[in-house]
């Protein structure tokens, strides 16, 4: 159920609400639920229309960091969770061939998709064959200028954004994006944080993120 | 003022590095003046964004600069963003009620966004009859023919023949007027026209419109891609901005059939139904196609082509990231050059390609029947187009729809999308025979009025989206044509549609009064549902 649902009859009348089962924000423009939204349309190419707001704005900021990445480029996603496959394979369809190369590392493996489609069928076909890539954690940060390194991560594994933030310390272009980050006990790493003088900006929608920029 | 006159002789004969000269010394005293002379510089040289960026400037330093305010508006209307040069129209002639040249560029961004009456009375003022403006003259003319000002028209077209015979957007003018009235004479200004400016794109877009209105397809589907150019604007074929970047495909044969095509809705809901027309065609000949549409029809699409993926329109990026394997865009309405260039080819192509929901259907028929003990369902619908002239063309008004609803054997439901308080209001207090659907919005839940339309046993509409859903679905159809035009699909003369199974054409005559068309038409539809 929406929050929304729960509180609407003691509103008056909300100029725009984004609203999800577990955020609400009133009087806010919304450009992921639209019909006109890249992101909404990604998910329902994979039948995954019902993930939180969240997702949505993950897929957003994905697109945004993306959009102006041109050869001679390349992109190395290194996917530390399972959970996380539909951010990396954004990257893998919203990037396409306008990079000269990317490549995916997922050590824990992806989760399986719904391919509701043969186009989504194409762009599933094209990112496995990415993640055959004979990467490894080792080779973060270790690549010329061209390379962009991104890490996803899940802030439900702890062990798992530790290591993420470790790694991330040696990337020199590129970003980490940490899904639930915001969520209450959600481990904030904040030592590694400080000590890498790194700072992960938590976003209303509930991930966070860092770049190299 | 030394200075600013010089600025003002240099531009008068177009010497424009001796004006961006003075330009800069003017900017040196006077920032905003300096500005505003260098933008015009830049608008001459058609350096739109410069001339937007430095006029702007100009005008927040000094918003009593009249020079940036009034040359504002040509910038936007070059830079085809109309609502702006609208905007800036405004105050600009507020400051400069008597200024022609600002008045005739804030009456040209007024045409644009189809504001006619009040463009008429900003360039009435300058109408002079002995030395006429050519573009306050073709202004007015536009202003007359949209506003369904005929006399007005002709009389005003008259003096501009007079005055600039030769003159190209005279002689396209003149055609445009004759369109609706006269296609055959119409097509021969318009090809006039052309002899003086062949490049001309709104000319060529706007003769497609006689063309295929004529049933010369083979040459009017190549100029109606005109439509898709920027010269044209949005009374063209506008396409989501989210696909700019990515390659419009416009010539089948270039097309690639082992990458993939993405086939881009365009125009309003019955266009596309129209253009869905050779879907099956297209899909033979490229199997590998993504059809992009808005979510209210996706349903529909789906279950009447389930082999094909129905994206949104927020698919745009996708085609642009992934040249490799996707060929670009096509707008349905390009499919058109290629399966249906002659009349035969549209008659025999005719089929039905769109599927309702069937259990909805059932249910609509069994409320609808149940509850009233009538033997038949006729849906009807009195005003459809989305701008302003065509809705004008389009419409007939309820109150003149008495002789078909006096059929007491038929049960009639309204499926008019839109604000209709006023006819439900009408229509309640006259009859007992009519149904209105409460709760099902006809615009936005696309697939339950569809479902709607199919449990109707036939369809009494003037043109309007209605028509095509119901065509393509195979249902009989009564169309209503006014004598003040139609849609190019329906030709100018016959009593069947060429691209749809089943649809009748009623056409009024000039010399039929209202009564009498109606009183026809409820005679041929309705008897022949009794009969049924």
């Amino acid at each position: 159920m929406k929050l929304y649902d729960l509180i609407k009859d003691k509103l008056k009348d909300p100029q725009g609400v984004i609203s999800d089962n577990e955020m609400c924000v009133l009087n806010r423009r919304d450009f992921l639920y639209s019909e006109t939204s890249t992101s909404s349309a990604f998910l329902k190419m994979f039948g995954a229309e019902r993930v939180t707001y969240e997702m949505y704005s993950i897929i957003d900021f994905v697109h945004a960091s993306v959009c102006k990445i041109r050869p001679p480029n390349q992109v190395r996603v290194f996917q530390l969770s399972q959970s996380m496959t539909l951010p990396s394979l954004a990257v893998s369809a919203l990037v396409g061939d306008q990079a000269s190369k990317i490549q995916i590392h997922a050590p824990r493996g992806i989760q399986a998709v719904d391919v509701k489609d043969p186009f989504a069928k194409m762009l599933v076909e094209r990112f496995e064959s990415q993640l055959n890539s004979n990467l490894t954690m080792a080779d973060i940060g270790s690549c010329d200028a061209n390379t962009i390194d991104i890490l996803f991560c899940n802030a439900s594994n702890e062990a798992e954004v530790s290591s993420g933030l470790k790694s991330f310390e040696k990337v020199k272009r590129g970003f980490i994006l940490i899904k639930g980050y915001g969520r209450n006990k959600a481990p904030n790493c904040g030592e590694i944080i400080l000590s890498a003088r790194l700072n992960v900006h938590c976003t209303l929608a509930g991930f966070g993120f860092s770049s190299a920029i | 003022m030394k200075l600013a006159a010089q600025a003002d002789e240099a531009l008068k004969n177009n010497l424009l590095d001796k004006a961006l000269e003075i330009s800069e010394v003017i900017t040196r005293y006077n920032r905003s003046a300096g500005l505003a002379y260098k933008g015009v510089v830049a608008l001459r040289k058609e350096e739109f964004d410069q001339a937007e960026e430095l006029l702007l400037e100009s005008f927040q330093l000094n918003a009593k600069q009249h020079l940036a305010l009034a040359n504002l508006i040509p910038t936007y209307i070059k830079k085809r963003d109309f609502k702006k040069a609208v905007a800036f129209g405004e105050q600009a002639y507020a400051a400069m009620p008597k200024n022609q040249s600002v008045c005739i560029n804030f009456a040209a961004a007024l045409l644009q966004e189809q504001s006619y009456s009040k463009a008429l009375e900003i360039l009435e003022p300058h109408l002079d009859l002995e030395k006429p403006n050519v573009s306050v003259i073709s202004g007015l003319i536009s202003c007359y023919r949209s506003l369904f000002m005929k006399t007005e028209a002709d009389e005003m077209l008259a003096v501009a023949e007079k005055h600039f015979g030769d003159k190209h957007e005279i002689i396209r003018l003149k055609a445009d007027t004759l369109a609706e009235r006269s296609p055959v004479a119409a097509l021969e200004s318009f090809k006039a026209a052309l002899e003086k400016d062949p490049n001309n794109i709104a000319t060529r877009w706007n003769m497609s419109l006689v063309q295929l209105r004529l049933g010369e397809f083979e040459e009017g589907w190549v100029n109606y891609d005109n439509g898709l150019l920027p010269e044209v604007g949005k009374i063209g074929r506008p396409l989501p901005k989210l696909f700019e970047g990515a390659k419009c495909v416009t010539d089948m044969n270039t097309i690639d059939p082992n990458k993939w095509t993405y086939a881009v809705c365009e125009q309003g809901i019955g266009d596309q139904v129209l253009f869905l027309g050779v879907l099956r065609q297209f899909l033979t000949d490229y199997p590998k196609t993504v059809l992009i549409a808005e979510k209210r029809f996706r349903p529909i699409l789906q279950r009447s082509f389930p082999e094909v993926p129905v994206h949104p329109y927020g698919s745009g990026p996708f085609l642009s990231a992934n040249s490799e394997v996707v060929n670009g865009y096509v707008p349905i309405g390009s499919f058109q050059k290629k399966y249906r260039s002659s009349k035969e080819d549209f008659i025999k192509n005719r089929q039905v390609y769109l599927n309702p929901d069937q259990a909805k259907l059932a249910k609509f028929r069994e409320i609808l029947l149940k509850k009233t003990g009538a033997d038949r369902i006729v849906g009807f619908s009195w005003k459809g187009g989305y701008w302003e002239r065509a809705q004008k063309t389009k419409t007939l008004d309820i109150e003149l729809w008495d002789p078909i609803f006096k059929d007491q054997n038929t049960i009639f439901v309204s499926l008019q999308y839109g604000e209709v308080s006023k006819e439900k209001e009408y229509l309640a207090s006259k009859y007992k025979n009519i149904r209105w659907i409460d709760g099902l919005d006809f615009k936005k839940d696309l697939d339950g009025w569809f479902a709607l339309i199919c449990a109707c046993d036939e369809i009494i509409s003037v043109s309007t989206a209605l028509v095509h859903f119901a065509g393509a679905a195979g249902r009989s159809v009564h169309l209503l044509l006014s004598d003040r035009g139609a849609p190019f699909i329906w030709g100018l003369e016959g009593d069947s549609s060429i691209a749809y199974t089943d649809i009748k054409i009623h056409r009024k005559q000039v010399s039929q009064t209202n009564e009498e068309f109606f009183e026809g038409v409820a005679q041929k539809a309705l008897t022949k549902v009794s009969a049924a």
